[in-house]
């Protein structure tokens, strides 16, 4: 199954370079997903931290098809544009946390193995 | 203050490389560091190998040329620890500890039986080792020769001098050792340059506010280049890192593999705050250029000096320059002794023999191969970060796939592994050849490209022929 999804997430990465940057997006998180998977991840962790990821990435697009839509342009979250503010802190600072407690709970079968 | 810094760094490193000198008496000694690595030299080894002058050097000098959009390539460090050891970590361990392996071309024909693939993926390994050693050097002229205030060519061959000692002498184990201070050194200069970066620009809402009334790209998530190219740069440095060498080989390190509980937490924790210096020194350049504080740089892979002679004190313009030259270093150490074991085990077995003392001839290829990077170093004058790019490419291409799934899926096969890194490699080349001829023009990174393409043969091929005897 995480073979399969590679390989639907593959297409997508390369239909959305050419046609769509949602495609792209969505491509790119199907990967980090079923890569994770395929190394013994647990799924639902897997799940919503991709959700999670898709979240982020699909606002931030949205923001750059309909500028102003979602903040206005000088309104600063912590000193930074909401859009720049969005993008550190769902794709940079919350997976430091989250995906090494999600590597714990697959450490811990690995001992019980 | 900063040329008294620099020595004292310098003095420790040969101190150490000597240290370590009778430390190394067979292969796995001098390639692996004995295989008895613990968790925290891991740690600090491994983030001060992917730090490179890439991060401390390129990177601000790319936010300076695309604004934000730029921090896509490292941003995914923040969980690529943890990905790396769900799909890595084991297989890695294993094949290391159980059945003796001490580079990717070992492992390719102890779980493949395979010459020809392991012959291919040394020449890739080899391709991308000369390439990265090349952007160090080139750093670490820029880097040394504004520290000491001499010629480019003078800075690379100082800084090579000190780099082959150590190495030569210490073998990986003070690869690991150097790692752990420089990794110290980087994690304290990334975050006072942050900090001091933010302070001179006048505070973050200063540093906005400036950008977006000149260049509000710049700033915005996908500086000035778009969400595609972001997002493809996002994708290869994201994925790719699971193909990159001098990453792969700290797995197959460590002492157990109870090492890993805490790593990626560690990992993640310690290559974000290097992180900093992207963001932080990138945001700061560029907003005082536009508030006149600071000339327009000539080129954009000064951004980090023109900070650090501008706006810095002296202590802090010492301990940057050393932590710079320390990510530096910490990079090429780790290459060059991975370079040096595939010319020592790899490339004579495939061509049917293999030497005697493998430790005294994995000093002589690290010293060659120092000597081929600096001849490559002056031929090249590419923005380093685009070099960069361009090795880190080449790697991800070549091996994700052969290590990814290879070691994890039960569909692979000698086929798949062995079409996919010539598919990886060749991609890499002719897009790389396209691109320096101008005919591909695209923001995306041809690495973008060769990496789909070499995941994609490696599923087609080995859906459609017969899986491997899992007894390999």
């Amino acid at each position: 199954m995480p073979a399969f999804l590679i390989l639907v997430s593959l297409v997508l990465i390369l239909a959305g370079c050419l046609f769509n940057p949602f495609l792209l997006a969505l491509g790119i998180v199907l990967l980090i997903v079923a890569l994770a998977s395929l190394g013994g991840a647990p799924r639902s962790f897997l799940l919503l931290f991709g959700a999670w990821l898709l979240a982020v990435l699909f606002i931030l697009l949205l923001d750059w098809m309909v500028p102003g839509a979602l903040w206005r342009e000088n309104d600063l979250v912590f000193g930074l544009p909401g859009s720049t503010f969005l993008m550190l802190f769902g794709v940079w600072v919350v997976p430091i946390f989250i995906l090494p407690l999600g590597f714990l709970l697959t450490f811990h079968r690995w001992l019980r193995k | 203050m900063t040329l008294a810094g620099a020595l004292l760094y310098l003095l420790a490193l040969v101190a150490i490389g000597l240290l370590c000198l009778r430390h190394n008496r067979t292969a796995a000694d001098f390639f692996l560091a004995g295989k008895r690595v613990g968790l925290v030299p891991l740690t600090f080894t491994t983030m001060a190998s992917i730090m490179s002058g890439f991060v401390f050097v390129g990177g601000p000098g790319l936010f300076y040329e695309v604004g934000m959009g730029s921090f896509w390539i490292i941003i995914s460090s923040s969980f690529t620890g943890a990905l790396m050891c769900w799909v890595l970590a084991k297989p890695l361990h294993e094949l290391a500890h159980k059945h003796g392996c001490l580079t990717i071309p070992e492992l390719i024909v102890t779980r493949f039986d395979c010459r020809i693939s392991s012959s291919l993926a040394t020449t890739a390994i080899l391709l991308g080792v000369l390439g990265y050693l090349a952007v160090q050097l080139q750093a670490l002229g820029v880097i040394l020769s504004s520290l000491l205030s001499i010629s480019v060519t003078s800075a690379v061959l100082i800084g090579v001098g000190f780099l082959a000692f150590y190495s030569i002498a210490g073998g990986m184990l003070a690869t690991v050792y150097t790692d752990m201070l420089q990794g110290v050194i980087m994690l304290w200069a990334a975050t006072l340059l942050f900090l001091f970066a933010l302070e001179s620009a006048g505070g973050m809402s200063a540093i906005s506010l400036s950008l977006m009334k000149h260049q509000p790209e710049a700033v915005l998530p996908w500086g000035t280049v778009g969400p595609v190219a972001c997002l493809s740069w996002f994708f290869v440095f994201s994925v790719g890192s699971l193909g990159q060498p001098h990453v792969v080989n700290r797995f197959m390190m460590a002492r157990d593999l109870r090492v890993f509980r805490y790593f990626p937490l560690i990992l993640a924790v310690s290559m974000s705050v290097c992180g900093l210096i992207w963001l932080g020194v990138g945001l700061s350049v560029k907003s005082l250029v536009f508030q006149g504080l600071l000339s327009p740089l000539e080129h954009p892979d000064q951004a980090i000096t023109a900070f650090i002679d501008h706006f810095t004190p002296g202590w802090l313009a010492a301990l940057a320059y050393v932590g710079i030259v320390a990510a530096i270093m910490s990079t090429a150490d780790s290459f060059v002794n991975i370079g040096a074991a595939a010319l020592t085990r790899d490339l004579p077995r495939a061509l049917g023999f293999s030497f005697r003392n493998e430790v005294l001839w994995g000093r002589v290829w690290v010293m060659a191969l120092f000597a081929a990077a600096v001849l490559f170093v002056f031929q090249v004058k590419t923005l380093v970060a685009y070099l960069g790019i361009f090795s880190f490419g080449t790697l991800a291409a070549c091996l994700v796939p052969v290590l990814v799934l290879g070691l994890n899926w039960e569909r692979a096969n000698r086929v798949s592994v062995m079409l996919s890194i010539v598919t990886g490699l060749v991609s890499s080349i002719l897009l790389e050849v396209l691109d320096r001829a101008g005919v591909y023009t695209s923001d995306i990174p041809p690495a973008f490209f060769s990496l789909c393409a070499s995941l994609l043969v490696f599923l087609i091929v080995a859906w459609s022929t017969q899986r491997s005897s899992p007894g390999h």
